[in-house]
């Protein structure tokens, strides 16, 4: 599981973290909502292990996030941030080889059916649509094998249609492994989630 | 169409008349000095010579075997040696074109370049001598010894470097200064020991006053110095001359109106390939140079 | 496979250029190449052998190494006009050259001028690492004015100590391949090949990395330690060309572009490409510099600039599509 043990963590106009603790469980899905500005993103950097907090620590499996390098945080959680540069021209493919055929999740193929990425496998990243990139981001994160799974507002783009088939694939991927995802419409989400951190 | 050719012919009329200077008061031309070439009975030992030191290729044709030159140095550029093809151009050996020529001898330098170039030549084989580079005219005498030497002519050498040994005047009282000048580079420099000048200056028994006075090759050029030195005559290169408009142009730079040279216009400009190549022609130049000094000095007067 | 069909079009071409650049010159050669193999001693032999052959087979890895080097620069800055000559790499490179050369203590072409101009490029890119704002074009911005620095400071050296063998600012600025020789090439591999496998074994991060700094930190990359080896790769190719042939402008700003044209910006294949295409376009740049003018040489950068320049140009406008602008 992973341990949010007391972290205190402030920007230099705000404090955003004073004392803070939450636990994900190892299995099963969290939303994680809250207002703007209240620090989603800034908890799942901090968890990603892309900030340090000032105090207290968070440990995943037993091990401190700040004493691991990026390559070892890498094989325990995978994160999707809310945005990624896609500047250069990779096609979908290209993309998804990022994440090596030993590193994939056994539940790849069906992150790609659920996510419909095939339809997309040749195109260029940078010509699709906001929505589309969104899929192929969280398709990314979701297809390489690890403990936990980050995502950083997965649904903020996509219709309603498939909404549905994300937090269907998350229920499916909750059950071998922790799964957490920020999320603004919490009324309408909060059923399909197994916890609910609100910040 | 007979318009256009009109406006054409009076265009070109005036581009070239606007270009032609008011000449100069005494002025020596390439043109003026022959190369004094000896005669020898002796053959040289090699047939096909590339001269890649400087000036080398001229002392080889004033040796009388310029038909064994097969490539000459940029600097070389007297009439005599127009068709001998050029085998460093901007100053770099051209590895493949001297090869292609088959030479049996290469004439080099210290300042022949590149050095990865000339070890490559050396690899194929071919004999490479280096001359000296002088400055000055018994130098001069020196390095044409060398290059006869070289070529397997040492006779022809001996009588060729005796006439710059043979060279005498009587000295002289005229004050001469050396102006090296280029208006165009905002470039004015007066000639002091070791400028090159000096050393023909004191052959012809003129004081080179620049020389007398500096301790550099080439010194800055202020009003202050020419007034103390006073000059009777200035010697220049042609196109120096040119590039300061002419002597109208030199009059008005500071302090040459205040010696006696530039109250009485007396200047002598010598072309610019001609007077500090240090060769076999600057013997006959020497003369030449002593009378053009003596009559714009005695006009003034 | 479309990446195969380029890979072996180009692999031709630079082949044939190499050929080409044997054949030809201003001695003309009485017997075929081919014949000349193994052969010593006669002119046709040694203008083969010690001319001609070093200038090819020096231009193919020095093409190669630039053209990674721009690749990896482009990676690394996440920016299309970044160039090594940018992060002073370049302009480093000449002043330790210069310096080792000026003073004595080494000869153009040996072994530890290579080294000093790849250390004082490591330096210069260092110092501009220490006096860049760590945000945004910072970076360049800062290497842009370090370059311009340090070329002044070579220029002035070159000025005041005139020794035979400095070579001329010309020479340092524009690049000339005529001074290599078979020794000269043998002394620079060694820098170049470490430079390249270097390149080469950080690629499969490039991609992960092109897509963010955080990105890069989940997909367990650490871009920081990405970016500090790339300069070490970027200094030991840059460096060891500068110090033989001096700085070819435009190659590795130029050859990336059209790699990504041809087989798109996946790195793996993408710096294997540019080395492909940066020999073949410098052996081709050579063959032309020596050969349009002759007797007379045109410097190389004159000839990269004048070509480079507009084929950049229209690639830029094709490319569109290749790297997105955000209006």
């Amino acid at each position: 599981m992973i341990e949010i043990k007391e972290i205190s963590f402030s920007r230099p106009t705000k404090e955003i973290f004073k004392g803070f603790s939450a636990l994900v469980p190892a299995t099963g899905s969290t939303l994680l909502t809250g207002a703007n500005g209240s620090g989603k993103t800034t908890l799942i950097n901090l968890i990603g292990g892309v900030l340090k907090p000032n105090a207290g620590c968070i440990i995943i499996n037993g091990l401190d996030v700040a004493k691991l390098s990026a390559k070892e945080q890498s094989k325990i959680r995978s994160v999707a941030p809310q945005r990624r540069i896609f500047d250069l021209a990779f096609t979908v493919n290209q993309l998804l080889e990022i994440v090596s055929v030993e590193s994939r999740a056994a539940h790849s193929p069906d992150v790609l059916e659920a996510l419909e990425i095939d339809a997309l496998a040749d195109l260029k990243i940078t010509e699709l649509s906001i929505g589309q990139q969104q899929r192929v981001s969280v398709a990314l994160a979701l297809i390489q094998e690890a403990s936990f799974y980050l995502l950083d507002e997965p649904l903020s783009a996509q219709d309603v249609n498939h909404q549905d088939r994300t937090l269907d694939l998350v229920t499916m991927i909750a059950k071998e492994h922790g799964v957490l995802v920020v999320a603004h419409n919490s009324a309408a989400f909060e059923p399909r989630f197994d916890a609910h951190i609100s910040i | 169409m007979k318009k256009l050719l009109t406006i054409t012919l009076l265009l070109s009329v005036a581009v070239t008349g606007c270009s032609t200077q008011k000449p100069a008061v005494s002025d020596i031309s390439a043109t003026d000095i022959a190369l004094p070439i000896v005669q020898s009975v002796e053959v040289p030992a090699v047939k096909r010579v590339v001269a890649l030191a400087n000036g080398s290729a001229e002392i080889i044709a004033a040796l009388g075997f310029k038909s064994i030159l097969v490539g000459r140095d940029v600097a070389s550029s007297i009439p005599e040696l127009k068709n001998v093809p050029i085998d460093n151009p901007s100053h770099n050996v051209s590895i493949e074109k001297i090869l292609s020529q088959n030479p049996d001898l290469i004439l080099i330098d210290a300042n022949t370049s590149p050095q990865t170039a000339l070890d490559t030549l050396r690899k194929s084989g071919i004999k490479l001598v280096t001359v000296s580079d002088p400055f000055n005219l018994n130098g001069v005498a020196t390095k044409e010894k060398e290059v006869a030497l070289a070529i397997g002519t040492p006779l022809a050498g001996l009588k060729l470097a005796s006439q710059i040994q043979s060279a005498s005047f009587p000295k002289s009282e005229l004050k001469v200064a050396f102006l090296y000048v280029r208006g165009t580079s905002a470039i004015y420099l007066i000639g002091g020991k070791g400028s090159g000048a000096d050393s023909l200056l004191t052959a012809i028994g003129m004081r080179d006053i620049g020389a007398e006075k500096l301790p550099h090759p080439f010194n800055s050029m202020t009003a202050e110095e020419l007034i103390s030195m006073q000059p009777d005559v200035l010697l220049l290169m042609t196109k120096g001359l040119q590039s300061v408009s002419g002597v109208d142009g030199l009059v008005q730079l500071p302090g040459i109106a205040q010696t006696p040279a530039g109250k009485n216009r007396a200047i002598v400009t010598v072309d610019d390939s001609l007077l500090l190549s240090f060769g076999p022609r600057s013997v006959a130049l020497l003369p030449k140079l002593r009378a053009a000094i003596e009559k714009v000095a005695r006009k003034a007067k | 496979m479309k990446k195969a069909i380029v890979s072996v079009f180009i692999a031709t071409l630079m082949a044939s250029l190499f050929v080409l650049s044997l054949r030809t010159g201003i001695l003309h050669l009485s017997h075929s190449v081919f014949s000349l193999i193994g052969k010593h001693g006669s002119t046709d032999a040694i203008t083969v052998w010690d001319v001609r052959f070093p200038r090819a087979v020096g231009a193919l890895i020095i093409g190669a190494g630039l053209g990674v080097a721009g690749g990896l620069a482009q990676a690394i800055f996440r920016n299309p006009l970044a160039e090594p000559t940018l992060i002073g790499l370049s302009s480093g490179a000449t002043l330790g050259s210069i310096t080792v050369i000026g003073t004595g203590i080494a000869a153009y072409g040996s072994i530890v001028n290579a080294l000093f101009a790849v250390v004082f490029a490591m330096g210069a890119a260092s110092l501009v690492q220490l006096l860049a704002p760590n945000k945004g074009n910072g970076f360049l911005l800062t290497g842009l004015a370090l370059s311009a620095v340090l070329t002044a400071i070579a220029g002035l050296v070159i000025t005041i100590s005139p020794k035979p063998g400095i070579q001329s600012l010309a020479f340092w600025n524009f690049g000339s391949l005529t001074l290599l020789n078979n020794s000269t090439v043998l002394m620079i591999s060694p820098f170049i090949v470490i430079g390249l496998i270097l390149a080469f074994a950080l690629s499969p991060s490039l991609d992960g990395y092109s897509l963010g700094e955080t990105t890069s930190h989940f997909l367990g990359i650490n871009p920081r330690k990405l970016r500090f080896i790339s300069i070490i790769s970027m200094a030991l190719l840059v460096g060891a060309s500068v110090s033989a042939v001096g700085a070819i402008a435009f190659l590795g700003l130029l050859v990336p572009h059209i790699v990504r044209l041809l087989i798109g910006p996946a790195h793996r294949g993408m710096l294997l490409m540019s080395a492909l295409v940066g020999a073949t376009l410098l052996v081709l740049a050579d063959l032309l510099a020596r050969t349009i003018a002759q007797p007379h040489e045109i410097p190389l950068g004159l000839l990269t600039s004048l070509l480079g320049a507009p084929a950049l140009i229209i690639l830029l406008r094709l490319q569109r599509s290749q790297w997105v602008d955000h209006d």
